[in-house]
């Protein structure tokens, strides 16, 4: 438990052939940190979160993540390893639009032999979150509010160590925000997550332990970002 | 499972396009059913109009010829043979039965067949089926007529009708010419249905045969007034001169190879002998062309099918890259990606096959009288036969192939995607 | 419909017809094979009819010792190794009941008869064929098998395929 939940060590990334995009020198955030990430768009958000969360390859440098080097890993390994330990929630439709919120909240767990015991918890979460009633409601039916909270609770089953969240409250109005950010933080308390928050909305930068730019951390931009 | 549940849902959750490319190829694989259905009921009931007959026998010419006239009515015999050589292997030691047959004179489309008592003592069908009466005997007297029992129903000819027989069978109806008129027959009996070309003639005494041609010469009727009064003749100075072919069984099976060989070198009159079993074997292997080729159509169709699988699945794709991204971000690798979309291609096409099957077998029960009826033809309703069940396993096999191609596009754009949200 | 298609048929030169004209085809020979029944212990008979030249390797009366003892020998041959030739089910057993010689004119044939006991049914069981191992020189071979109500036919070609007993 020692080992951090995110290190990153002169990781440095760009699309074939293109500009780098990533160029950062140090990285580290603590397990069960609450860090908010902004950065205007095109500085590199998504690629940072794709490697994080093992689907990008191709970059130098040493990323471990919950202590586990991801350069390492095989690919089944990469996505069993994101099936298992890390949580992930898109800016909109989280969803698999053919299959119930229950289905939907319960599908990692299905998909993934580590996580299938978590299943039973499915309610319970939903509980917590408050979309209890909505479990057997296939998910067209529900609000963009709902739909996130839903996808919450599909990131937050299973406690998983390491809770990664672009953008998820961007579609969301001011007081769906607070709500949303107020459960997030809760069950992410309970669970012992780390919290990785990607946005560029500074107003709910404050509620975050840590605020974190990245035009700060990642020179690739630096230039760019002066003018 | 889960893989496989979500194929499925996702498949219900399109319902409209899985509905169609599953009719699409459900049609296509019940039309290869049905060909393979037609084709084993066309066999089997060829088959099965002839049964414990060794040989068939008639001027020497063509084989399948001879099989097709004296059998299926089919066709007919250029040449006769004489009565004396019929009686002589009528009487041969080896020989256990025959069944003369008599052709050429028909009546309203139907052919009349003169033949002897032996014809309803003897003649097997599906196996060892009999003749039976619906009604009366058979003929015993010149103008003594019986009549099969499409016939009947046909012309709907009761017991006791006149009946007025024509000579030939050109283009189905005799001409008013041709008509034996002055020597009409009298119906004595209605045959019981078979489901055999038995069902489509109307059955004389070979001596009614001679009795009808009594005054022709050449060929062409005789002049008003010159002929024989039908009151004039009897069974008894009706002399047969000759017959068209003969059935035959023989004591042993052994001496049926034997008895081929003599009757085909019977120095007395040139005559062949066929094995009518060995001949319907021949008919086969030269309608297979026809069956190859109308094989090859069907198997167009079903590509047809699948290719609109395709079409459906691929085009899918664009509106799905979110559902992948989402699959990826909790955590199913491309591999996963793959076996979802080879897993909906495959279920569709499985589906497609059991829609198939259950429409043929419904197709069946219903047309099949109405086939029989209409083209002496009894088509099984039975379940698919084994190449029925190599065709449905390979069009499933198939359906997972094709699948790959959706498959791997999707997997090119999860790889291209990541998590990014393209909407 | 059906009907005007096998009319059609009639229209056809049948290869069949052709075939059985040119009764002497050299390598070109016909096997009949007989059951009365395929249950209990079947009795048969099988025989075949050759062309001389595909057996004993002349098609003209053999006078000179040389000649007969060929003769003989290719005929012995056949007695001993007609089991090898066409291979019935297991249990039945064949034997000679006539082997000779036919001259007809230019040409000549292999007669032989052989009679066959099977211990147990054969109802299922195939027939398969080796005349080429014995002799190299028949290449093609008509086979007609009736067994009970069984009526059948296959063109045989270089000892390819068998015929399978109704059941």
């Amino acid at each position: 438990m020692s080992a951090p939940a995110i290190a990153l060590r002169d990781v440095r990334f760009s699309y074939r052939s293109g500009p780098e995009i990533l160029d950062i020198p140090e990285l580290t955030i603590a397990r069960g940190e609450r860090v908010f990430l902004f950065g205007p768009s095109g500085s590199g958000k998504t690629t940072l979160l794709g490697i994080l969360a093992g689907i990008l390859t191709g970059f130098t440098g040493s990323v471990e993540v919950l202590g586990r080097d991801v350069s390492k890993m095989s690919g089944s390994e990469r996505d069993a390893f994101r099936g298992t330990h890390l949580g992930y929630i898109f800016q909109l439709f989280n969803l698999i639009p053919y299959l119930t919120v229950e289905e939907n909240i319960t599908l990692p767990g299905r998909l993934h032999p580590a996580r299938a015991k978590n299943i039973a918890e499915a309610r319970a979460v939903a509980k917590r979150l408050g979309i209890e009633h909505l479990l057997g409601r296939a998910v067209t039916q529900l609000s963009v509010g709902q739909q996130q909270r839903v996808a919450a609770a599909r990131a937050l089953l299973g406690a998983p160590e390491l809770l990664i969240a672009d953008e998820p409250t961007s579609s969301l109005d001011f007081d769906h925000r607070e709500r949303f950010l107020e459960l997030l933080f809760e069950n992410c308390a309970l669970s012992n997550s780390t919290l990785l928050f990607v946005s560029h909305d500074r107003s709910l930068a404050t509620k975050f332990d840590r605020q974190l730019s990245l035009l700060d951390f990642n020179r690739a931009h630096r230039t760019e970002a002066a003018v | 499972m889960v893989l496989l549940s979500l194929a499925w849902k996702s498949l219900r959750n399109r319902l409209l396009t899985t509905s169609l490319t599953v009719l699409s190829i459900g049609l296509s694989m019940a039309l290869l059913l049905g060909v393979e259905n037609v084709r084993v009921g066309a066999r089997e009931s060829f088959a099965n109009t002839i049964s414990q007959t060794d040989l068939i026998v008639g001027a020497r010419g063509g084989s399948l010829q001879l099989l097709l006239y004296s059998v299926f009515r089919i066709g007919q015999a250029t040449n006769n043979v004489s009565y004396e050589s019929y009686l002589h292997w009528k009487n041969h030691p080896a020989v256990s039965w025959t069944i003369p047959y008599s052709l050429g004179d028909s009546h309203r489309g139907f052919r009349v067949v003169g033949t002897t008592e032996d014809f309803y003592q003897h003649l097997r069908f599906r196996r060892d089926r009999q003749i039976q009466f619906a009604a009366g005997r058979s003929p015993k007297d010149v103008f003594d007529l019986v009549l099969g029992a499409d016939v009947a129903q046909s012309l709907g000819y009761k017991l006791g009708e006149k009946v007025v027989i024509s000579h030939g069978i050109a283009a189905g109806r005799g001409i008013a010419d041709n008509d034996h008129k002055d020597k009409p027959f009298t119906v004595t009996g209605i045959l019981a249905k078979t489901s055999t070309p038995v069902d489509r003639s109307l059955y004389i005494q070979l001596e009614g045969i001679t009795a009808v041609h009594i005054d022709w010469a050449d060929g062409a009727p005789p002049m008003p007034g010159e002929e024989t009064p039908a009151a004039k003749i009897t069974k008894e100075n009706m002399k047969v001169e000759q017959i068209t072919s003969f059935l035959l069984r023989c004591k042993t099976r052994m001496a049926t190879l034997q008895l081929q060989r003599e009757i085909n070198t019977y120095p007395e009159e040139p005559m062949q002998a066929i094995i009518p079993g060995v001949t319907l074997q021949e008919l086969w292997r030269t309608i297979g062309y026809a069956e190859d080729a109308l094989q090859v159509v069907t198997i167009f169709v079903i590509l047809v099918g699948l290719l609109g699988m395709l079409v459906s699945l691929y085009t899918s794709l664009n509106e799905r890259r979110r559902e992948m991204a989402i699959l990826r971000a909790i955590g199913a690798g491309p591999g996963k990606i793959i076996a979802l979309l080879v897993l909906e291609s495959g279920l569709l096409s499985l589906a497609g096959c059991l829609l198939g099957v259950v429409m043929i077998y419904g197709l069946s029960v219903i047309f099949q009288p109405i086939v029989e009826q209409q083209f002496g033809l009894y088509v099984p309703v039975q379940p698919p036969t084994a190449t029925g069940w190599i065709y449905l396993g390979s069009v499933v096999v198939a359906g997972l192939l094709i699948g790959f191609v959706p498959a791997w596009k999707a997997y090119r754009n999860a790889l291209a995607d990541g998590l990014s949200v393209r909407v | 419909m059906l009907r005007v298609a096998l009319l059609s048929l009639l229209a056809l030169p049948l290869c069949s017809q052709q075939r059985s004209h040119k009764a002497h085809e050299h390598g070109h020979a016909k096997l009949n094979i007989a059951f009365e029944t395929t249950t209990g212990a079947p009795v048969g008979s099988v025989e075949l009819e050759s062309p001389a030249e595909s057996i004993i390797g002349f098609e003209y009366a053999a006078k000179t010792p040389a000649d007969k003892a060929k003769q003989e020998k290719a005929l012995a041959t056949l007695k001993a190794r007609f089991g090898e030739m066409v291979v019935l089910p297991v249990g039945c057993k064949m034997t000679p009941a006539k082997v000779e010689v036919h001259l007809d004119g230019q040409h000549a044939e292999v007669h032989a008869e052989f009679n066959v006991r099977c211990a147990g049914p054969i109802a299922g069981k195939s027939i398969s064929f080796g005349f080429s191992k014995v002799f190299p020189k028949i290449d093609e071979v008509e086979v007609q098998l009736l067994a009970g109500s069984q009526q059948a036919k296959l063109e045989v070609q270089k000892d390819k395929g068998s015929l399978q007993i109704a059941k």
